[in-house]
């Protein structure tokens, strides 16, 4: 999409947003804006850079409210989706399992304590928003092998 | 608690789930079941928690300004918008306001930015500018103290004068 075009659609988009949508764009951005910070910033690892991503994507948050505030959705969840799709063309590149295996040390603060395995595999589906089919096609594993270790993953990060 | 709800559990779909790593069939599943059994909705809500904990590890705080800019952009955008023509007969109306042709294909849009950008080119226009300035002023500041020069000779060619006529 061209960034005239991108202009546009914001400007049609924009004659729908009331002051309340702003209002509860603002709290999302208090509540979730830190995070969304350090999750970025773990991915750019440039925390320039991901400022301009966080605002830009809390640009697109009042025109999806409805996604975020619908009942029963997790909007950290969301909101990451929303980072995620930002970032494909440029970080989330489409990256084999085999790469993914040098790719996870950029995480290793977070990850550290999990084995290669299971930092492959949270990586994987945290950081690039890969699906557990895919990485078990990868890793030549099962997708019912790949949800185990990504929940002893989890168990272990709650744990440690 | 059932087996097959444990084993369910136990699979690691709802860590999948969580993540967004699932399909979209398994995304209606996994809502299914949350819907149909409280022990899948508690570990939900506990990895939801334990997400949120993952992240505020990591959080790392914005600048205090960047909510400001964020929401005058959202704003400007907005009120550019309201100028928009809600209907067709505005659009005639405001472009025979404003001599604007209807079919230009330009948005009228109000930068925020208090800068401009302009050609290399004016600089040197600005370095002419500047320096013929100084030139007048030195002209003028010339041409006033010849004048004031001359003024005070008239004054003393005309005090001479009335002296030699009272001296005859």
């Amino acid at each position: 999409m061209t960034p005239s075009l991108s202009v546009n659609l914001n400007i049609e988009k924009a004659q729908h947003l009331t002051n309340s949508d702003i209002l509860a764009t603002r709290a999302l951005f208090y509540r979730y804006g830190s995070w969304l910070l350090g999750y970025i910033v773990e991915i750019v690892k440039d925390h320039e850079v991901a400022e301009q991503y966080l605002a830009d994507i809390f640009k697109e948050v009042p025109y999806k409210l409805n996604e975020l505030n619908s009942t029963g959705s997790d909007s950290w969840k969301q909101l990451r989706m929303l980072a995620q799709a930002r970032l494909k063309t440029a970080y989330n590149r489409n990256l084999s399992g085999k790469e993914l295996f040098s790719e996870r040390l950029k995480f290793d603060g977070v990850v550290s304590g999990l084995t290669i395995e299971q930092q492959i595999v949270f990586c994987g589906v945290y950081y690039y928003q890969k699906s557990t089919a895919i990485l078990a096609h990868e890793l030549n594993l099962t997708d019912a092998e790949v949800k185990k270790i990504l929940r002893e993953a989890f168990i272990m990060m709650k744990n440690g | 608690m059932d087996k097959r709800i444990h084993d369910y559990i136990e699979s690691g779909i709802l860590e999948a789930f969580v993540t967004g790593a699932t399909s979209a069939n398994e995304e209606r599943e996994v809502l299914q079941m949350k819907k149909q059994f409280p022990e899948v909705e508690q570990a939900l809500n506990e990895l939801e928690i334990d997400m949120e904990k993952l992240a505020m590890r990591m959080a790392s705080p914005p600048p205090p300004q960047l909510w400001d800019r964020i929401e005058s952009e959202i704003n400007g955008l907005t009120v550019t918008s309201k100028h928009l023509p809600q209907h067709p007969g505005d659009e005639s109306q405001r472009s025979s306001q404003h001599n604007h042709k209807p079919d230009s294909g330009f948005i009228e849009v109000e930068g925020s930015s208090t800068h401009m950008r302009i050609h290399k080119v004016w600089r040197w226009v600005f370095a002419a500018v500047f320096i013929l300035g100084k030139v007048f002023l030195g002209f003028a500041i010339y041409y006033y103290l010849e004048n004031r020069q001359a003024k005070e000779n008239i004054q003393e060619l005309k005090l001479e004068i009335r002296q030699l006529k009272s001296n005859r």
